[in-house]
């Protein structure tokens, strides 16, 4: 799980912080693309340890916590997401509470449930994550306000921590429909989901554009794209981001980060297991607890 | 007030009323309370204008005796009392509001509306009893009342189902909320939505909703917008009344009871809320048999087909601007915005779970008479969403319906994971448009169980 973790940490956790030594006509939020390994179209996209997988399911999909750097011991866990907008825990770390935002809402504009909640967290319960989980009950509050909660049994403080990182990584996806997609959930771009963004075209393990959900018909935020795209051949990702197709290149290649290193119009930075290759102008930032959500390329 | 021990509980239920008395008022059609204050807010002096107006209505009262006038100064009343935050100036107005009803009862004494006011009155006082004032009876026999001189008011009748409510007398209140039901059609939203969200299980839903057009329709519809996740609970038991109702609707159709465009608009709206495929099939049989007489062969022979087969559980997808429809992805899966199918090379999707045989895809546009161009459409079927094959109809049709035009696709019941509608056009009509979820059904048969667990 910790590898999970520390793979989100790469890509998914991009800010761009400043566009101001970059040519503004020479960046665009709309055609923001990213570049890293290949991967194979058959595995899931919510399943895969690979980059783009996490990439993409840190883009599409929000979990219950934002964050794993959250403080533990804080009564409330102060890190909400769009799913959660309050949260207890008890001292012994034992159990834990999530009020469901009453606004929190799919992309098919269904309203998020606790039923699609406890769904998820089993899910990924079931693939080995949230390891000491005991149960986990719903209980609604006068006024229909839903509350989650999850009962971990005793623990201590490092490990509550594991389970905040864990519930970070744990994507809440719609309980009805990903039983009709069974077997077929997450291959390719099936799934429904609720985070900023959605898989808007696809070339599976090569391609991925992901837009960002409108909230309405006339909403232009649906403009905003990021392309994923996904290089068999380093040395093409390493072409594509010469030639400025994409902005940045996560690769772990010695021959490419050699050569890139040579480049002058390249700068590198590592980036937790990856070396981040970039345009020389262009500020991204690798942080390992920063959402997609600023992801934006405002600049 | 003198007795101190009366006071926490009057206080208490002087909170609790409060905002019921605005809708009392506005049930009642009197809107003149809000209209002063809002006059007078205008004019800059609310306190001296809403004076004005109180006086005015007092002295109107006084002067006719009519329940209207008495009605309308005793909304002023309750309303500066609910600015108020002096109990006893309250209580003062309460009780002036009381006896403004009282009077005009003197004069008007079967006068159902003035008895529910005075009840709702001593509700609101919880037993504190005005000076000068003799009781006119309880809470309960004001109700009875009410309800003896006018038993089919839809207000009267709200208003003593919710007296009773307060006054813990459930049992009475749901069958008054059901007198309500069946002997009004034209229940406000408002009403109906109270009622509803006064239901606790599928049983008191049987209980209070009667099984007829056009009460089933609408509670439905409110059930489903409202309370979701009751309407999927309930739905057996919302299946069996909507079919009871259809039953009966149709005997008095053949009675020639009921017209028979009545009858096929009911079982168009009824369509859009039925409860189960039961429900949809029998409508469709029914829409089958209507069409026929119209002489609409083509919508009479789709709608029987239909009938024969099951709605398919999936998951509908988009791809827009699909110029390679044959190499190109199906995306944003639950899409919910609203599209034109008529649109530069549109694509309306979905994937299939096994144990289902598509035999039917149907598109619903929801402006009438914009036909497609049937020559442009393609099916597309894979297995992976990746490399697709085009699957040729036995059939296509185009048809309106109800307030709606129809796509109709005929097919010999195959099977694959992820099926394409595609307009293989890049004309720009954008006329027959919808929501995808709306737009698209697909039928056939299934082995699949119904429910999504």
């Amino acid at each position: 799980m910790k590898r999970v973790i520390l793979i989100a940490a790469v890509l998914a956790m991009l800010t761009l912080t400043s566009a101001s030594r970059c040519n503004a006509a020479d960046f665009k939020a709309e055609d923001f693309a990213v570049g890293a390994p290949e991967f194979n179209p058959n595995e899931s996209i919510l399943d895969s340890q690979d980059l783009i997988p996490v990439f993409i399911r840190k883009a599409i999909a929000s979990s219950l916590m934002r964050g794993p750097l959250v403080e533990v011991g804080a009564s409330d866990l102060q890190q909400h997401s769009q799913v959660s907008d309050a949260s207890r825990v008890s001292p012994d770390y034992a159990r834990w509470s999530f009020r469901i935002k009453s606004t929190a809402r799919f992309s098919d504009r269904s309203r998020v449930r606790t039923e699609d909640i406890i769904f998820s967290l089993s899910r990924c319960a079931g693939r080995g994550a949230l390891r000491p989980l005991l149960s986990i009950q719903d209980r609604e509050e006068r006024g229909g306000i839903a509350w989650v909660e999850l009962d971990f049994g005793k623990q201590e403080a490092g490990a509550a921590k594991l389970l905040l990182a864990e519930l970070s990584n744990c994507p809440i996806i719609q309980r009805n429909s990903s039983i009709l997609f069974g077997k077929d959930l997450g291959v390719c771009s099936n799934v429904v989901s609720g985070g900023p963004f959605t898989i808007s075209a696809v070339v599976p393990g090569r391609k991925y554009i992901l837009s960002r959900v409108r909230k309405s018909t006339t909403d232009r935020a649906g403009l905003e794209q990021i392309e994923v795209r996904g290089f068999a051949n380093p040395e093409q990702g390493l072409a594509a981001l010469r030639v400025g197709t994409i902005r940045a290149f996560a690769v772990r290649d010695d021959v490419i980060i050699g050569k890139a290193r040579k480049d002058e119009t390249l700068e590198q930075r590592q980036c937790d297991g990856y070396v981040l290759l970039k345009r020389r102008g262009v500020v991204i930032d690798c942080y390992e607890n920063v959402s997609i959500l600023s992801v934006r390329g405002d600049g | 007030v003198k007795s101190g021990k009366s006071l926490p509980l009057l206080c208490l239920s002087l909170c609790a009323f409060g905002a019921a008395w605005a809708s009392f008022y506005s049930l009642q059609g009197v809107l003149i309370s809000e209209q002063a204050s809002s006059q007078a807010a205008a004019a800059g002096g609310s306190e001296s204008l809403a004076d004005e107006a109180l006086s005015a209505s007092l002295r109107a009262a006084a002067r006719t005796g009519s329940s209207a006038d008495a009605i309308r100064a005793a909304a002023l009343l309750a309303e500066r009392a609910q600015l108020s935050t002096n109990l006893d100036e309250r209580l003062v107005n309460f009780c002036q509001a009381s006896a403004l009803y009282r009077n005009a009862l003197e004069g008007n004494p079967r006068d159902s509306r003035l008895l529910i006011g005075l009840a709702s009155q001593q509700q609101l006082l919880a037993g504190y009893r005005c000076p000068d004032t003799p009781p006119v009876g309880t809470v309960s026999e004001l109700v009875d009342r009410a309800l003896y001189w006018a038993p089919w008011d839809r207000d009267v009748l709200v208003w003593g189902a919710r007296l009773k409510l307060w006054s813990q007398d459930r049992e009475g209140a749901l069958q008054l909320f059901s007198r309500s039901l069946l002997y009004s059609t034209e229940l406000t939203a408002g009403q109906e939505g109270e009622i509803l969200d006064e239901l606790r299980t599928a049983a008191e839903f049987q209980q209070v909703v009667p099984s007829k057009f056009p009460q089933i329709i609408r509670l439905s519809a409110r059930l489903k917008e409202q309370r979701s996740k009751e309407f999927s609970l309930w739905r057996a038991d919302t299946a069996q009344m909507q079919l009871k109702a259809l039953d009966d609707a149709r005997l008095r159709y053949e009675k020639e009871e009921l017209p028979k465009e009545l009858f096929e608009r009911e079982l168009h709206s009824l369509q859009e809320v039925a409860a189960s495929d039961a429900v949809r099939q029998r409508i469709d049989t029914e829409l089958a048999r209507l069409a026929r007489l119209r002489g609409a062969e083509v919508e009479a022979e789709i709608f029987q087909k239909r009938a024969g087969f099951a709605q398919l559980q999936l998951v509908p997808a988009v791809a827009a601007s699909d110029t390679r429809p044959a190499a190109s992805s199906l995306v944003e899966w639950g899409y919910e915005h609203t599209l034109a199918f008529d649109d530069f090379y549109q694509t309306i999707g979905f994937y299939l779970p096994p144990q289902q045989g598509v035999a039917l895809i149907m598109l619903k546009g929801t402006i009438p008479g914009q036909s497609l161009n049937l020559e442009a459409i393609r099916v597309l079927a894979s297995e992976d969403n990746e490399r697709w094959i085009e699957v040729r109809p036995a059939q296509i049709q185009a048809f309106s319906s109800g307030n709606a035009e129809f796509l109709a696709i005929l097919l010999q019941s195959e099977w694959h994971k992820y099926w394409k509608i595609h307009n293989n056009s890049p004309v720009r009509r954008k006329q027959f448009e919808g929501t995808v979820r709306e737009m698209l059904l697909v039928y056939g048969n299934s082995s699949r169980r119904e429910g999504l667990e």
